[in-house]
């Protein structure tokens, strides 16, 4: 028992930890997928922003494009006022630009609004911008820290073309705060921390940092991998914090996004997971250790009453039959239940036989016990040589014995005098015995006594027949007559089983009765609805010990 | 009421309950017997069992009969039992004796189909 409710626990044990394993990485994988799909979104996100803002500088660009090419910083006064009100427009026109500037194709200022920090004239080709329009237009900007306010920006820059396709200059609008804006709402609605970096990997934006200087994180590997055009996620730790990342490009910019979230946040279900499985598990271990030592302790005692069922089914038979008596006991299989059919057969004290068949009515232990408990109380009636007359006295015995006022008995014995001449028989209660003579098969079935238990009836009368040679007697409980030869055929009946007594030829045949009724209880399955027991003796149990070695096997032997 | 394959019918008249009884009285359906015998001996009057619809009783039935005799005795109700000559339950009463003890009246009729 001990190696099973071991065995168990480690099974138990081994499936909780793959259990908690797999459902661990599954709550894991849907939280690391949850940060990169908001790094994915919030890059998304600025790019469109970017663009919106693209759009709108392109479309005030288009105004321009019938500007004179400005060789010169000064304009003339018209082109001036166009230019002036243009960029005042586009400054008033889209939220978060705070100045609005244009330079000349080579990338020098020629106006501003408000009023430039920088002189007119002063040379920008220098910045990035400048450069990056090469590659594409509307063009984002890095970072850097304004001249003016000392403010860390951006630029969104735009070549201005004439309708000929010729340059005329480039269009800035210079944004701040736009993004740490979006970062800081992002990170207070979501509790992501989110930070955008331009194309070098300098902070744009960063969730709860509103430094305004430049800070690069180019050393940091997810932001290499998102610059590099990558997106994912990563488990890491920032600060002895661990966390969990998410990365990602942001399209068309050249700019990345981090979306990072403290772990414990992230796989904030994981404990409670852990929690809920180590529960059922601690549950099933309870269940199992409580239910195994009572399913065994069920089994044992299961065990012991089989043993007990077995001991009382060997007390229903005699231990040794005298020779020449045959018998049969089959249990039902259909009631799984110890019957209390009993047969025994014992020398009279003057040199006959005695031979009985009962049956308790009822099953299970009380029945068998009781069983027992008549033969055994036939047997010293028999072997005082009065089994046949003193049935009375067994009534005694079961209204002594019985536990349970519904269990009686009925049984049929019989005496087989010492010269083999004469038969005497009682019957209590009991289907009647069979006698076969040499020309007929008769049924015994008078006189009849009252079955044992049903109250004190007196002695039971007795039967008396002389025996001619070739007889035979079988004795035998209700079950064998209400079997049936074949599932499908009728019940036997008395009538059935005096057929069986005739041979193929009709005559009247002990052997050929003993082989039907054996084939019958050794039938598997049996299709037996109750207990079977039979017993039957010829001429040749009687005399001369070596005449009946010698006939019996001819006359009744298995074989 | 219907067991297995036992059927009983309950019949009140002014001067008898009659327990109508048809199919196989054995181990599997004896139960249900016994517990119309016991909800059945209370009443007013003589109890009838009619087992002429009996096809078929083993020794478990006629223990029931046995008990149901006893439940009947101790309410001190007059029960008798109705069955057909030659019919199964008549030959296992005569069997085992009883009809010594219960008073039954034997009616000739066609075996149940």
């Amino acid at each position: 028992m001990i190696a099973l409710i071991g065995g168990g626990l480690v099974v138990l044990v081994l499936f909780t930890f793959f259990v908690l394993r797999l459902s661990e990485n599954a709550v894991r994988r849907e939280a690391r997928g949850r940060v990169g799909t908001t790094a994915a979104l919030s890059a998304r996100l600025v790019r469109e922003q970017s663009l919106r803002v693209g759009e709108v500088v392109g479309s005030y660009a288009s105004r321009l494009s019938n500007l004179p090419a400005p060789r010169r910083a000064t304009l003339p006064p018209a082109d001036r006022r166009r230019l002036a009100a243009a960029l005042f427009a586009l400054r008033s026109e889209v939220d978060g630009v705070t100045s609005a500037s244009f330079t000349d194709s080579r990338g020098r200022l020629v106006a501003a609004s408000p009023p430039p920090v920088l002189p007119i004239g002063t040379d920008l080709s220098g910045r990035d911008w400048y450069r990056g329009l090469r590659e594409r237009s509307p063009y984002l900007s890095r970072a850097y820290i304004s001249q003016g306010r000392r403010r860390k920006v951006t630029v969104t820059a735009v070549r201005v073309q004439d309708p000929d396709g010729r340059p005329l200059g480039i269009l800035l609008a210079t944004e701040t705060e736009r993004t740490q804006r979006f970062t800081d709402a992002f990170g207070s609605q979501f509790g992501t921390g989110i930070t955008v970096t331009d194309q070098a990997g300098t902070i744009v934006g960063a969730t709860g940092s509103d430094a305004q200087r430049l800070i690069s994180l180019a050393g940091d590997p997810l932001v290499k991998r998102a610059l590099a055009g990558r997106s994912g996620t990563l488990d890491g730790s920032v600060g002895g914090e661990r966390t969990v990342s998410g990365y990602a490009p942001v399209a068309g910019t050249g700019w990345a996004v981090l979306a990072r979230v403290p772990a414990s946040e992230a796989y904030r279900d994981v404990p409670r997971l852990r929690a809920t499985v180590l529960a059922a598990s601690g549950l099933a271990a309870f269940v199992f250790l409580w239910l195994v030592p009572l399913l065994v302790g069920r089994l044992s005692r299961a065990r012991d009453a089989l043993g007990v069922q077995e001991a009382f089914q060997r007390d229903l038979l005699p231990s040794k039959m005298p020779p020449g008596v045959h018998s049969i006991y089959r249990a039902s299989e259909r009631r799984m239940l110890l019957g209390g059919d009993f047969i025994d057969a014992l020398p009279t004290p003057d040199g006959g036989l005695a031979i009985l068949v009962g049956d308790v009515c009822g099953h299970g232990p009380r029945a068998a016990a009781l069983g027992a408990t008549l033969r055994a109380g036939w047997r010293t009636l028999a072997s005082a040589g009065v089994g046949v007359t003193r049935l009375d006295l067994l009534d005694a015995l079961v209204d002594g014995e019985r536990r349970d006022l519904d269990l009686f008995a009925t049984l049929a014995c019989a005496e087989i005098s010492p010269d083999g001449r004469t038969l005497t028989y009682a019957l209590a209660g009991h289907p009647p015995p069979l006698l076969l003579l040499p020309d007929d098969v008769v049924a015994l079935d008078a006189p009849r006594g009252a079955a044992l238990g049903l109250g004190a009836v007196g002695p039971r009368p007795i039967g008396t027949q002389d025996l001619p040679d070739g007889w035979a007697l079988a004795l035998y409980t209700d079950g064998l007559i209400e079997a049936r030869a074949t599932p499908e055929s009728e019940r036997l009946g008395v009538p059935g089983l005096m057929a069986w007594g005739r041979g193929p030829d009709g005559r009247p045949d002990a052997a050929h009765l003993l082989a039907t009724v054996r084939r019958l209880a050794d039938r598997e399955p049996s299709h037996l609805d109750d207990d079977l027991a039979f017993v039957i003796v010829d001429a040749t149990v009687i005399g001369d010990p070596d005449v009946r070695a010698a006939v019996a096997p001819r006359s009744m032997g298995r074989a | 009421m219907t067991q297995g394959q036992l059927k009983i019918d309950d019949e009140t008249t002014p001067e008898a309950t009659i327990l109508r009884i048809t199919g196989e009285v054995d181990l599997a359906t004896v139960d249900t017997l016994v517990a119309a015998v016991e909800g059945a001996v209370p009443k007013q009057g003589n109890l009838i069992l009619d087992l002429t619809g009996v096809e078929f009783m083993d020794s478990a039935g006629v223990a029931a009969v046995n008990r149901c005799r006893r439940l009947a005795t101790a309410a001190e109700t007059r029960m008798s039992l109705r069955c057909r000559a030659g019919g199964p339950v008549a030959q296992l009463m005569g069997w085992t004796g009883l009809d010594s003890l219960i008073e039954i009246e034997l009616v000739d009729g066609p075996a149940p189909a």
